[in-house]
């Protein structure tokens, strides 16, 4: 017998009931709360377990890359056989992304312990109290060697409020990088690079040849540090500066400054060297074209050519690197290690920041990556000795000045040297009118509160 | 039992009736609030309070510092209208604005154009109409930042796909600079936009074809009208208001566009391709400058508001 239907209780024929309805409500509802109750609980016992084991987050664009990560995973692992309790998570990050993404991490409240960020990078965060000074740690263990071996210019640079924020790392500065191959197929002497800018923008025509697809420069001009800090060395090697000598204008409208920002620029719209569409090219533009042998010439690194050597064997061996022609002026980059203010771990990740940039940790890292230690010590330790390239970038590396693009507003900046380099390369500006209203603009923004 | 104490006692009982239908209408309206609540709260806390927060500082003038030393890690301090006198006078604001106007139009207007040509050819009785119209739909299925990076590659100026066509047909052409160009750029990413967008209209615009009456058209017919008096007289004053709609809700979305753009170009070379939504992330996240970055959102948000007033209007007038 059916039992008869209750009033009050709705049922649509084949559909669900309100009481059934309500049920099932009640019961997801529980089951949820139950469910984050035991999050809760588990989460308040994590510091015990914390206690035990430490996994500290390492943060870093390299590790993006084959041989950096290679370098990385290896040193990290001798850090847990040396610290058993400390294990270290790698956090990978794209390159253009990453200090954006570390602000957020940070003004979220869940910032990595450590960090790697460029030297364009510390004031600007120590600025905003993003990260946390290296100083006081390094001084009460009796451990600042990190610091200490720093050369003292860069040092000087990196420093906010007196205070060391980053522990470098690498040291970079850009130099000629060629294709031995193309040169010869050009009638040059790959052994005999350009020795004046003369000579560059010879060398440069004659690697050309757009039948080929072929170029003899390449340039980069998009939004990205990569480019804008090679504009800058072009500046300085014009005889100009990108600031007066408190930091307080931009003075990169002089006649210095304009010679050597109008070569850069004629590179590709006098000497039409460099391949088309250079308006906005990116430094991995000119890597592929590098790696596939339609670019002879360029100013990098020696980790350049070992990136390229991952997708184009081969390039390594076809490579030379070498002065870049005088006059050259170049900033010398760096990039380290930063203490992340919020971060959960700081005795350990001082200890990792310590380990990175040990000798141990410098060398390991140069021998995978191809970029040159900072320290001294590191760079003409005999094991980094075997590769050509490095010893040949490293010797020039030491003789870099500091870096002058390090500014609290230089992201802004920069943002105003983009427009005035890709102006230019449209044509839409002359070298002179774009160093112009670079400057103005510029200082307008230097001068705002 | 007199007729007064009957009457009283009907009344009481009446009275305690409407009572108890008052009780249950007033538990269920809670019970209806109780339900919504939930979402509501989330709505609120995800709609809202950004909005809210951005319009707070776009009257300060905003620091970070660490979140444990000020709510969220905003230290601010009341500047009045600075912020937005500083955004209108930023030239980079009006280019931005330019930009995005003229981005907004060809989007609107080709996504239409080509909107319309395709729903009028699934309407009609074309052959494979259910493969063309899942060909037709693809665009819409695919993220912006995939399409982005995608049409990035086929526009390259020395491996893109489209300059090798070209070459195939015209080898002595000189490559096109399709994200070079500072005019050319501004053409690629709206194209791109086209192409991306383009489903939409043509599925709001199928709709409206589809609930024409054919006996319109027949009797048109048997009057002796041409084609094109057909789509003129009776298709386009029955479609009139599908287009209005579609054109706003499109212009809304276009307007405060992003992805596209910030793969493909970032909003170079130069500003040529700097849209509104582009120069607020910059000057946000690059910059860190929250303040005039939400006195931009804000002067965006007002004119989309116009919009949609105007939008909310037409469906009420249309009701």
């Amino acid at each position: 017998m059916r039992r008869p239907r209750r009033a009050g209780v709705s049922r649509e024929p084949g559909g669900v009931s309100r009481r059934t309805f309500l049920t099932a409500t009640a019961a997801t509802a529980g089951i949820t709360a139950a469910g984050g109750l035991a999050g809760l609980l588990a989460a308040r016992q994590a510091p015990a377990a914390a206690q035990r084991t430490v996994e500290l987050r390492f943060y870093d664009w390299k590790l993006t890359d084959k041989p950096p990560r290679k370098a990385l995973e290896l040193i990290t692992a001798e850090f847990t056989k040396k610290y058993p309790t400390i294990r270290v998570k790698l956090e990978e990050v794209s390159w253009p992304d990453h200090q954006k993404k570390l602000v957020v991490l940070a003004q979220g409240g869940s910032p990595p312990d450590v960090a790697r960020i460029t030297d364009a990078g510390v004031l600007p965060l120590a600025n905003i109290g993003a990260i946390d000074p290296l100083t006081e740690w390094a001084v009460k263990n009796k451990a600042d060697e990190f610091l200490t071996k720093i050369p003292p210019s860069v040092r000087k640079g990196l420093q906010f409020k007196g205070a060391d924020y980053m522990a470098c790392a690498t040291a970079s500065m850009d130099i000629l990088t060629w294709n031995k191959e193309l040169f010869k197929g050009a009638g040059l002497d790959p052994e005999r690079p350009p020795k004046t800018w003369e000579e560059l923008a010879e060398y440069a025509r004659k690697t050309t040849d757009p039948k080929k697809d072929q170029y003899g420069w390449g340039i980069m001009s998009e939004r990205s540090n990569s480019a804008s800090r090679r504009v800058i060395a072009w500046i300085l090697s014009g005889g100009g500066e990108l600031f007066n000598e408190q930091g307080t204008e931009l003075v990169a409208n002089s006649e210095g400054a304009l010679r050597g920002f109008q070569y850069w620029a004629d590179l590709a719209l006098k000497h039409k060297a460099c391949p088309p569409g250079s308006t906005n090219a990116a430094f991995r533009d000119v890597m592929r074209g590098y790696g596939q042998g339609k670019i002879a010439m360029f100013d990098g690194g020696p980790n350049n050519p070992k990136m390229a050597e991952v997708d184009y064997p081969g390039i390594l061996e076809r490579t030379d690197m070498g002065p870049m022609p005088d006059p050259w002026r170049c900033p010398l980059r760096s990039s380290g290690f930063v203490l992340m203010n919020g971060g959960k771990f700081k005795e350990e990740a001082m200890l990792l920041i310590s380990w990175m940039t040990s000798v141990y940790g410098q060398v390991e890292y140069g021998l995978e990556s191809y970029e040159v230690p900072i320290r001294a010590d590191a760079a003409t330790d005999p094991k980094l000795k075997r590769e050509r390239l490095l010893v040949q970038s490293a010797a020039q590396t030491v003789k870099g000045v500091a870096n002058p693009a390090l500014h609290v507003k230089y992201a802004e900046i920069e943002q105003k040297l983009f427009d005035a380099m890709q102006a230019t390369l449209a044509g839409s500006k002359t070298a002179k009118q774009a160093l112009d209203d670079f400057v103005a603009e510029g200082n307008k923004i230097l001068k705002r509160t | 039992m007199d007729c007064t104490a009957v009457a009283f006692g009907s009344r009481l009982q009446e009275r305690s009736t409407s009572w108890q239908v008052a009780r249950r209408r007033l538990l269920s309206r809670l019970a209806e609030y109780a339900f919504i609540a939930p979402a509501l709260g989330l709505l609120a806390a995800i709609i809202l309070f950004p909005i809210l927060t951005a319009l707070y500082l776009s009257f300060h003038n905003v620091r970070l510092v660490p979140p444990a030393q000020a709510f969220m890690g905003f230290a601010t301090a009341f500047n009045r209208l600075e912020n937005y006198a500083e955004v209108l006078a930023n030239p980079d604001f009006l280019v931005a604005f330019g930009n995005t106007t003229a981005f907004t139009l060809v989007t609107v207007v080709g996504s239409l154009a080509l909107g319309l040509a395709f729903a009028l050819m699934l309407d009609s009785a074309i052959k494979g109409r259910s493969l063309w119209r899942i060909l037709m739909l693809t665009p819409w299925v695919v993220a912006p930042v995939v399409a982005g990076s995608t049409w990035r590659w086929m526009f390259e100026t020395r491996y893109g796909v489209f300059n090798a066509l070209i070459r195939t047909i015209i080898p002595s052409a000189p490559p096109v600079l399709w994200l070079a160009d500072p005019t050319m750029a501004l053409v690629s990413v709206s194209a791109t936009n086209v192409w991306l967008r383009t489903p939409f209209m043509m599925v709001m615009l199928l709709a409206g074809l589809q609930a024409i009456p054919p006996e319109e058209y027949e009797a048109a017919a048997v009057d002796g009208a041409s084609a094109w008096q057909r789509f003129r007289f009776i298709t386009i004053p029955h479609l009139s208001f599908v287009i209005l709609v579609a054109t706003l809700l499109e212009g809304i979305w276009t307007f405060k566009h992003f992805d596209i753009v910030q793969v493909m170009t970032g909003g170079g070379p130069g500003r040529a391709t700097e849209l509104l939504s582009t120069l607020i992330y910059k000057t946000s996240f690059e910059f860190f400058r929250f303040g005039p970055a939400a006195a931009m959102g804000m002067l965006v948000t007002a004119a989309l508001t116009v919009v949609a007033v105007c939008y909310v209007r037409l469906l009420r007038s249309r009701d």
